[in-house]
């Protein structure tokens, strides 16, 4: 977390900012189609500090998302507790906000995007929410499209739009299920830039639940791994890039490769890396892109 | 015929077919004198008392007006309070599925029991054919979508009244205007029926009155008039609804229906 911009923000920086967001404990079953009760999580705990960004990792099915539902207060966990500061984390309370997968049915089609956004809002008068929701839609650079419907908008677009509108309270904790999984290669990389910018600017803790390891390194100071289900920490890594990071250095950064089989040596359950043990087998850390020169400058464009 | 004749003239042409089959079988007198009338006689009572028939459409078309927006509101309110209220949902599950079954012309006899020949009754006739397609779509989309979208509502910490008034209802417009459409059409059918039997008032009364007179022609008229205000008012309404709710024919989705059971 060494070079974050500065905190200007929407929310302005407030006490919360400082609370650490406490997980302990935490055991959660859901009950089945067929009645019987399935355990998901079991015995969950890890903490996220003031201002960290923590990726939680696991396979398909492994209850990462009842995990993340739990943890915002959708889902009352069975045992154990979520606690922010000294306040105990029920039904979804104002500081927190959630990034759905899938944008295009988090954001509603009869309301213009603006309306989108400020659907987020309570407690002020109409024209306030209106100028707070169009300041969130400009930061995220669609300023030009609050008078749009969604579906006018591409993936992408819509994503920015839910990004948004879950900024655009005074949020002390964002939370996001696979923020990325439904958008092209392409925009995706552009998404989590946008995301890691905002982040930087405006301070908030972040959850970032992904299937994808590549990106829980590129963006995360900590990724903690889960078993398949029932879902328990399998171990964490502390990913120790240097910030801002940039799509093409970072990943191209040996650490990056190293970090990611790391991650991914505790997600498939191959074991822990054994203290300076030998390598495993890293991913391709080269990106997707070609290493053009030219291409480094756009790193950071949302 | 398929190249010459441009893809939008054809209904007209088709239309023009069929004006000519009624008046060669009016001609040949294949239907007998007094029950076909011939293109031109009817014309020609359309053209000389236009007030008589515009005076019996403007009568029918306000009963219907006022009983289907009673209805519309009603089915409405109702269909909302009662999908939102489980219980009150279980409890009325046979009753609502064996009313919406019964035709209200099929109550004719029974309200003209209750309240005799009045306009109360005709209203009420008129309310209870429009009330159910609205009432069943209403509480079908409003049980899908206060269930779907409840998890984001509580995400965005939605208050109740929010809920409903932001979310729900705008989710659940397309199929109550489905449902009313259907409404639309049962409900002009009714308003005429109930006038037949009445006797008096409106299209209905002005057809009774010239069957009885020997007026066959007038006959025609009257009910040539309902057909084409019946069709006017569909494509009014179909057009609104396109405008209103251009969101739910966005390209990419499909049209929403009518909810074809109640559950």
């Amino acid at each position: 977390m060494a070079s974050r911009w500065g905190r200007e923000g929407i929310a302005a920086p407030g006490v919360r900012h400082e609370r650490r967001l406490v997980v302990r404990g935490v055991r959660k079953g859901l009950r089945t189609a067929s009645g019987e009760v399935r355990e998901i999580l079991a015995d969950v705990s890890f903490e996220v500090a003031p201002g960290e960004l923590v990726a939680v990792v696991g396979p398909s099915g492994a209850g990462k998302t009842t995990l993340l539902r739990t943890i915002s207060g959708l889902l009352a966990p069975d045992e154990g507790e979520v606690r922010y500061g000294g306040e105990a984390v029920d039904d979804v309370p104002a500081w927190l906000s959630i990034v759905f997968q899938d944008y295009s049915k988090s954001l509603f089609p009869w309301m213009r995007n603006l309306d989108n956004v400020a659907l987020a809002l309570s407690g002020m008068g109409r024209h306030e929410r209106e100028q707070r929701a169009a300041g969130a839609l400009e930061r995220v650079g669609l300023g030009a499209f609050a008078r749009s419907y969604p579906w006018e908008l591409s993936g992408g677009m819509q994503q920015r739009v839910a990004l948004a509108r879950a900024l655009c309270g005074e949020v002390s904790v964002l939370v996001m299920d696979e923020p990325f999984a439904s958008v092209d290669a392409l925009t995706r990389t552009q998404l989590e830039d946008e995301v890691l910018r905002l982040w930087g600017e405006m301070g908030f803790s972040a959850i970032l639940v992904t299937h994808d390891v590549g990106e829980a390194v590129y963006m995360a100071d900590r990724v903690i791994a889960l078993s398949s289900r029932p879902a328990r920490i399998v171990g964490e890594v502390a990913i120790d890039l240097p910030r801002p990071r940039d799509h093409l250095a970072t990943r191209q950064d040996p650490r990056f490769g190293q970090l990611y089989g790391e991650v991914l040596a505790l997600v498939e359950g191959v074991g822990r890396p054994a203290a300076g043990g030998a390598p495993l087998p890293g991913p391709p850390a080269a990106p997707a892109v070609p290493p053009a020169r030219h291409r480094q400058e756009e790193g950071d464009l949302p | 015929m398929t190249r010459r004749v441009p893809r939008r003239a054809r209904p007209w042409v088709g239309a023009l077919v069929a004006i000519g089959i009624w008046e060669l079988v009016a001609v040949t007198n294949a239907a007998g004198p007094q029950f076909l009338a011939s293109v031109p006689a009817v014309a020609r009572v359309a053209g000389d008392s236009p007030g008589e028939l515009l005076r019996a459409l403007g009568g029918t078309l306000q009963v219907w007006a006022i009983a289907l927006a009673i209805s519309f509101v009603g089915a409405v309110v109702l269909g909302i309070v009662v999908a939102s209220l489980p219980l009150l949902d279980q409890l009325g599950e046979w009753v609502v599925r064996s009313s919406r079954s019964v035709p209200a012309l099929a109550l004719i006899p029974v309200t003209i029991l209750l309240f005799g020949l009045t306009t109360t009754m005709e209203a009420i006739l008129v309310v209870a054919a429009a009330f159910w397609p609205i009432f069943v779509n209403t509480a079908y989309a409003v049980r899908r979508y206060r269930v779907e979208h409840r998890e984001k509502a509580r995400a965005l910490q939605l208050r109740r009244w929010s809920f409903y008034r932001r979310i729900v209802v705008p989710a659940s417009a397309p199929m109550i205007a489905s449902g009313t459409r259907a409404a639309i059409g049962l409900s002009m059918a009714a308003t005429i029926a109930v006038e037949l039997v009445v006797g008096y008032g409106g299209l209905g009364g002005l057809v009774l009155t010239a069957e009885q007179a020997g007026n066959t022609p007038l006959i025609y008229a009257g009910v040539l008039l309902g057909g084409l205000a019946g069709w006017l008012v569909n494509r009014l309404f179909v057009a609104g609804q396109q405008r209103l709710l251009a969101w739910a024919y966005r390209p990419g989705v499909a049209t929403p229906l009518r909810a074809r059971a109640a559950r």
